[in-house]
């Protein structure tokens, strides 16, 4: 097991590597400079910007002084507000941005699983169809119609949420409900299916024919098994998340690290983008990383050994 | 004798082929048709809506008391008008046909890449096969999506001079982004089939290798593929309008679906219309292709017989 985890994580690194390299290259190429869009400045003045920030270097040694800095934590200065790093940025949206996506990720397993598993122990019944109905509904509505529609509703006409701002308690209610929607969907679906496919297994009949008594069955036997496609789905659903917490953000005005990145794509501030490019895929690489040592831990049919 | 011309008089048993079962299935399952009526229904509204005599798109009403008007059938303004004063409802026809268009090159941009890097892999094997997919799993666990705001945000100017619309970036970034899941389909059939004991058994009855490729090896891969590509179309419409939602997909004076939710909600408060037809008719459309989808998962897939 512990052999397995080193070799994931030393083959993290060449991933994280090329997430680096493909979106510095990326940013690198676009037309125009981060200057370009201000008061046209004298030549001199921009040569000096130029040197400040490192750009009149040749672009592999830009790579390189980027890794470097990369390695240490630093993720340059930020193009458009002058007076941060980039790293500070990040700071100051992160936390916000944590809570956000944690709140929604916690709210979908603990609805989406059960919900499955009362829908596939009562199929063919009203709590099987709301499953069903709400697994379709989720692939079908994405956050950007959720986010809008509710606050429409919760907001507009009912009144029961305050519409803008962001501070409040009751502010963060809508933003993590339409953040957990689509993906309470797939925890439902996925849930439900292998739970059908579970109570359907030998080893449930098994422990049926034996005579214990059902709850037993169920949560000894049949749960565990059936949340084992739940756990590796958690590394996907967070990557997820992270994707619709940048409409979110964008859509309440939170100020997380999703809407810097929108703006900075905006704006133009490519060290921004870059950084936030980089954090999100690390952050991904890492919870699937999780996800499949969890799966390794929890199903004793797995032996990486 | 008289056994034998009778057999051979005996009118030829016409078998079932895969096709007409999968049909036979398609039609019996309700959710699926009426999914591929409206489907077809929107489709046809979306192609013909230069022909209908709707209002023009672009045209400006300034006869109206105000811009933006509720639904109001005596005028002809099916859906209301937006805040410009134009036509909500033939403008969300012409997103149709940007979102739909979107959704069908772009699903075919990854059909050709996913399949052709799945069978080659599946059909070499060894060492290339190992390496082929180990690029797919890199892939896939980048983030992907903030790569294509990337690409869309660093090089949509450009890209747009260039190939002189801006779509042709949208088609390629999404396309790229979506045939991992196809390559590993098209693999694991190739690999599966050629081993399978039916294509054995074909080739010990001296069937030629040009015929068990059409009768079994492309029946067999088609249809998980036609299904992961009816899959693959609202999961595109949805990245599409993700980037339009952002204002960093389809750009004026085009339109997507995406595009009329984003500027639906900024005058939600005012006019609720405006958000909710077009989402209305967005979710609709990819719930019917979601039914599709399922319906031909299960008219095709052969283990349900």
């Amino acid at each position: 097991m512990l052999n397995y985890t080193i070799r994931r994580l030393l083959g993290a690194i060449p991933t994280l590597f090329i997430i680096v390299a493909v979106s510095f290259f990326m940013v690198r190429m676009a037309p125009g400079g981060p200057f370009d869009k201000e008061r046209k400045v004298p030549a001199e003045v921009e040569a000096k910007l130029m040197e400040q920030y490192h750009l009149d270097e040749p672009l592999p040694q830009q790579f390189a002084r980027y890794i470097g800095n990369l390695v240490q934590g630093d993720f340059g200065p930020s193009f458009k507000y002058k007076d941060f790093t980039v790293s500070e940025l990040i700071w100051l949206g992160f936390p916000t941005s944590l809570a956000l996506g944690l709140s929604a990720i916690a709210i979908a397993v603990l609805i989406g699983v059960t919900l499955g598993i009362f829908a596939a122990l009562r199929q063919n019944t009203w709590i099987d169809y709301l499953g069903v109905g709400t697994a379709m509904l989720g692939i079908a509505v994405p956050n950007f119609v959720i986010a809008p529609i509710m606050t429409l509703v919760f907001g507009l006409m009912l009144h029961w949420v305050p519409v803008g701002g962001w501070g409040k308690p009751s502010n963060w209610v809508l933003p993590i409900i339409a953040l957990a929607i689509p993906q309470i969907a797939a925890f439902t679906r996925l849930t439900r299916a292998s739970m059908l496919e579970v109570l359907r297994s030998n080893f449930v009949r098994t422990a049926r024919a034996k005579g214990l008594p059902e709850y037993i069955t169920l949560t000894r036997h049949a749960i565990r098994a059936a949340l084992m496609p739940v756990v590796s789905y958690m590394g996907p659903a967070i990557a997820n998340i992270v994707t619709g917490s940048v409409i979110i953000e964008q859509i309440f005005g939170i100020p997380g690290i999703g809407r810097y990145f929108v703006q900075g794509a905006i704006n133009r501030d490519y060290t921004l983008v870059l950084g936030v490019t980089v954090l999100f895929g690390a952050l991904v690489i890492l919870c699937n990383l999780l996800a499949d040592i969890c799966y390794g831990l929890l199903d004793p049919k797995v032996r990486y050994d | 004798m008289t056994d034998l011309s009778i057999a051979v008089t005996r009118p030829e048993v016409k078998g079932r082929s895969l096709w007409a079962d999968a049909r036979r299935r398609f039609m019996h399952n309700k959710a699926a048709v009426v999914g591929l009526i409206i489907l077809s229904f929107v489709t046809l509204m979306c192609i013909g809506a230069p022909y209908l005599g709707l209002h023009d798109p672009e045209e400006v009403d300034w006869s109206l008391e105000q811009l933006s008007i509720p639904p109001n059938f005596e005028l002809g303004y099916y859906f209301g008008t937006d805040q410009n004063g134009r036509d909500l409802f033939v403008r969300t026809l012409y997103g149709g046909q940007v979102s739909l268009f979107v959704g069908f090159v772009a699903t075919m941009v990854s059909l050709l890449i996913g399949t052709l890097w799945g069978a080659t892999a599946g059909f070499l094997g060894g060492r290339t096969d190992g390496a082929m997919m180990r690029i797919v799993d890199i892939f896939y666990s980048l983030p992907f999506i903030f790569f294509v705001i990337l690409l869309s945000a660093t090089l949509g100017p450009q890209a747009r001079q260039f190939f002189g619309s801006d779509m042709v970036l949208i088609y390629l970034a999404i396309g790229a982004v979506s045939w991992l899941d196809m390559a590993r389909i098209v693999r694991g059939q190739t690999i599966s089939i050629r081993r399978k004991e039916f294509i054995e058994a074909a080739h010990a009855s001296g069937v030629s290798n040009w015929r068990i490729i059409t009768r079994h090896i492309i029946p067999n891969c088609l249809g998980p593929v036609v299904v992961y590509m009816t899959l693959t179309v609202p999961a595109v419409i949805l990245t599409e309008s993700f980037l339009s939602f952002l204002g960093m997909g389809v750009q004026e004076p085009n339109s997507s679906w995406g595009m009329l939710i984003s500027e639906g909600a900024k005058s939600m408060d005012i006019a609720p219309w405006a958000v909710v037809f077009p989402s209305a008719v967005m979710v609709v459309t990819l719930l019917a292709l979601n039914f599709v989808g399922d319906g031909l998962r299960d008219a095709l897939d052969p283990k349900d017989r």
